[in-house]
């Protein structure tokens, strides 16, 4: 297999360019095609990529759940870091009827970012239940709407139901800053779970967490 | 883009430049895998069909996958399928994939504060 594959024959292979990504997801509406347009350095461009989706409801006669392939509608930015690191921001739906297998797509992100439109919470169960049961880094960021009430952010982490160490933020999609803001804070929960991750190895010692009132 | 303008049976077509491939000899991967021409690949480049010869001449300059899709208006499996197969064919290089580790993350952190 690896015989296919060229070791650099061309070129040096130490310059390797890198890139990474970050999800964003949320309902149809929430703003991500907007929050990643904010802080992408070309216009967001749209792709479609195919998700499996696997239906709750169950055959009867089989037992087997339905499988079924959708096609989704993905805009995506880019941001490029010094050293030449992209850095790739997907917004992807994730409200659907029927829980996304997103395998294909999540495979190697950093984390994501759930984008909530509080007249909407419901749109968004369904990507935290699946950041939740992976691992994933994430965080919760409001995207708030001038027309929407503004809730507290204890009800909103509530009727959620997101674990506290879970940084939930209020953004402005359409603000650069409002953006960057988000983005760190979830760089910073990536960065967390690497290094309790890393600190897990050699030493199984109970762990203290410091909830820094995010 | 092409003169023939967009059709509205999308799902035959693109799937049509794989052969009705839906993996290709390459590896599965992730969308944000950098891909870009080697010199192989630009010696070459008109020697391909239509769609190949457009990746190989738009990644002289690394492009993701999920880039070349868009660039080509396919869906990311056949883009996913076509960069396979030139991958194999050496016509394109594939970056290694970003090991996540804490360097990185505070690179991030660093180059996104000063954007």
């Amino acid at each position: 297999m690896a015989s296919a594959l060229s070791n650099g024959l061309d070129q040096p292979s130490d310059e390797q360019p890198k890139s990474v990504k970050i999800i964003v997801s949320g309902g149809f509406g929430v703003g991500k095609t907007t929050f990643v347009g904010a802080i992408s350095e070309i216009v967001p461009l749209r792709t479609e990529a195919a998700m499996t989706s696997e239906s709750v409801r169950v055959d009867d006669a089989t037992w087997l759940p339905d499988k079924t392939t959708t096609t989704v509608a993905m805009d995506f930015g880019r941001i490029t870091l010094a050293g030449g690191l992209r850095l790739y921001l997907f917004g992807t739906p994730g409200q659907e009827r029927f829980g996304f297998m997103w395998d294909d797509l999540i495979r190697g992100a950093l984390g994501a970012v759930v984008l909530v439109d509080t007249r909407r919470l419901d749109n968004c169960y369904t990507s935290i239940d699946y950041y939740e049961t992976r691992g994933v880094p994430f965080v919760v960021a409001v995207n708030q709407f001038a027309q929407a009430p503004q809730h507290h952010r204890d009800d909103v982490r509530y009727a959620l139901n997101i674990a506290d160490d879970v940084p939930l933020l209020r953004c402005d999609a359409r603000d650069r800053e409002s953006v960057k803001e988000i983005l760190l804070a979830l760089l910073e929960v990536v960065l967390r779970s690497i290094q309790s991750a890393a600190a897990v190895q050699p030493e199984p010692r109970t762990t203290t967490l410091v909830t820094d009132g995010a | 883009m092409s003169a023939s303008g967009e059709r509205s049976d999308g799902l035959v077509r693109p799937y049509m430049v794989t052969g009705g491939r839906t993996r290709s000899h390459g590896r599965d991967l992730p969308i944000e895998t950098l891909v870009t021409t080697t010199r192989i690949g630009q010696n070459n480049a008109y020697r391909h069909q239509f769609e190949q010869r457009q990746i190989l001449l738009s990644c002289s300059e690394p492009l993701s996958i999920a880039e070349v899709a868009a660039a080509l208006s396919v869906p990311v499996g056949v883009a996913r399928v076509l960069v396979g197969d030139l991958v194999a064919d050496q016509m394109l290089r594939v970056s290694t994939p970003t090991t996540k580790d804490e360097q990185l993350i505070r690179r991030l952190i660093d180059g996104v504060s000063s954007l």
